[in-house]
């Protein structure tokens, strides 16, 4: 009887390499040779947003979406989620802004908490912070969506910073925070929800660019070096389409049949 | 501690899904229930949030306070019932139909609006990108409407081309870049590179 479920074994040696890959690029990486990622103009709009919130005198809106922490693709993207509300939080903590931070999914909420507080506590700015920073609204969506985007017009927010997972209920806070004249930054991997972002955002990140936001804002060495592994991944994952379509033109299955073990 | 946690609970799970191994998918099948009955316990945390959040408001008369009691009113109601009588009780589900999903559907109504105005507010033709947005929208929207096919006979031809060729090979493309991004983010985090999740410590 084998070790390995039948039809993961390439599935296995697939996340082995791309495990192999990130380790050695942060290996890499350690020893001096750190990759330069390119500019993502919506990660840079959030310091902007957040100095207009200042001059204006009006709150910044922050939501690491509305996904798990226990679920696997939502988590990857509430993770990512959280790395920008600590640096949007770290910036409202530093410039005075006020920060309002909602929540659907209860399970992310003292998570939630303790970056926002922890990022005013890193900036020094402990007298500053307030619970009522972190409001649960409800756990189910379009209650969670009716709650924000009443918030993001009674309170007029200024800027709208939506990265994670998220769900229909996208399209009504952006719709919302349209008509109070917030600036919108917003990403999701939800591919469904991505046309939602793309026409409701003033600066949008795609897909795997939120999995990038962690690296970019925190500019630390290894976490670069992985999103350079990344990009190694895709390069692989191209050549290997390629060579697949190349081969089924001339009827040769043989990768196709490798990939399904 | 907790990226020791989450390192050995996470390869647990990845060698449950790969694995054979009935002993491996015990102890995974456990680990899961555990994380049913933390998430549900989480729920316990909301109703504490909403309870501090809004009796704030209701003791210092703030805002709308009147809302804060009804709000607060309705949930622990809703509770009580819930718990008490049974969620299939006549009266329990008078309150819910009536005063949960009935606005609750309603809110789902307000999608069609958002997404017309949303679509009102993109297509805007400002570039070369724009004016390929728009063309392409045009035909998409014509051609899942029955007008489309009256117009001209060609209109469904190149929706449909749109809609199956470029849309699902991009919405392919960016899901291997999503998966692999997921992939690096589940490592970085089970490796303790990525610690966004954490928090941080107060500077010295």
């Amino acid at each position: 009887m084998s070790l390995v479920a039948s039809g993961k074994i390439s599935a296995l040696f697939s996340l082995i390499a791309v495990c192999a890959a990130v380790l050695v690029m942060v290996r890499l990486a350690r020893r001096g040779r750190v990759p330069k990622i390119r500019r993502l103009a919506a990660l840079d709009a959030i310091r902007e947003a957040v100095g207009r919130a200042v001059e204006m005198g009006k709150p910044v809106h922050a939501v690491p979406g509305v996904g798990y922490l226990s679920s696997g693709a939502d988590a990857a993207q509430t993770v990512a989620g959280l790395s920008v509300l600590d640096y949007t939080a770290s910036l409202c903590a530093k410039y005075g802004a006020r920060l309002i931070s909602t929540n659907q999914n209860p399970e992310v909420l003292p998570v939630q908490e303790q970056i926002v507080q922890q990022a005013y506590m890193a900036e020094g700015k402990s007298a500053a912070y307030r619970p009522e920073m972190v409001r649960h609204l409800s756990p189910a969506n379009m209650s969670y969506a009716a709650g924000a985007a009443g918030i993001i017009e009674r309170e007029e927010v200024a800027a709208n910073i939506f990265v994670g997972s998220h769900g229909m209920e996208a399209l009504i806070m952006l719709e919302a925070g349209s008509r109070s004249g917030a600036i919108q930054i917003g990403g999701t991997a939800t591919l469904t929800r991505s046309m939602d972002f793309a026409v409701g955002t003033d600066f949008l990140l795609i897909g795997e660019d939120i999995f990038a936001a962690g690296a970019y804002l925190s500019n630390e060495p290894a976490q670069l070096a992985s999103i350079a592994a990344q990009d190694c991944c895709k390069i692989a994952i191209l050549a290997l389409a390629i060579i697949g379509v190349v081969l089924a033109v001339f009827g040769n299955r043989t990768l196709t049949t490798i990939l399904r073990t | 501690m907790p990226l020791a946690i989450s390192f050995v609970v996470g390869i647990l799970m990845i060698a449950n899904y790969f694995t054979t191994s009935t002993l491996l998918k015990d102890v995974a099948r456990n680990a899961q229930t555990w994380v049913v009955i933390i998430s549900t316990i989480a729920l316990a945390l909301g109703v504490a949030n909403l309870t501090v959040l809004h009796g704030r408001n209701i003791r210092s008369k703030g805002s709308n306070w009147y809302l804060s009691s009804w709000l607060l009113f309705i949930m622990y109601l809703t509770i009580v019932l819930g718990v008490g009588l049974s969620t299939s009780n006549a009266f329990f589900r008078l309150i819910y139909d009536n005063l949960y999903l009935n606005p609750y559907n309603a809110v789902v109504t307000l999608l069609c609006f958002s997404t017309f105005a949303a679509g009102y507010r993109a297509f805007r033709i400002r570039s070369f990108e724009t004016l390929a947005f728009l063309v392409c929208a045009a035909f998409v929207m014509l051609t899942l409407a029955p007008i489309g096919e009256i117009l001209w006979d060609g209109i469904p031809v190149i929706g449909s081309w749109i809609m199956n060729i470029p849309s699902v090979g991009s919405m392919r493309g960016l899901m291997f870049g999503a998966a692999v991004g997921l992939i690096a983010v589940g490592i970085k985090t089970l490796l303790g590179i990525e610690r966004g999740w954490l928090g941080r410590r107060e500077k010295a």
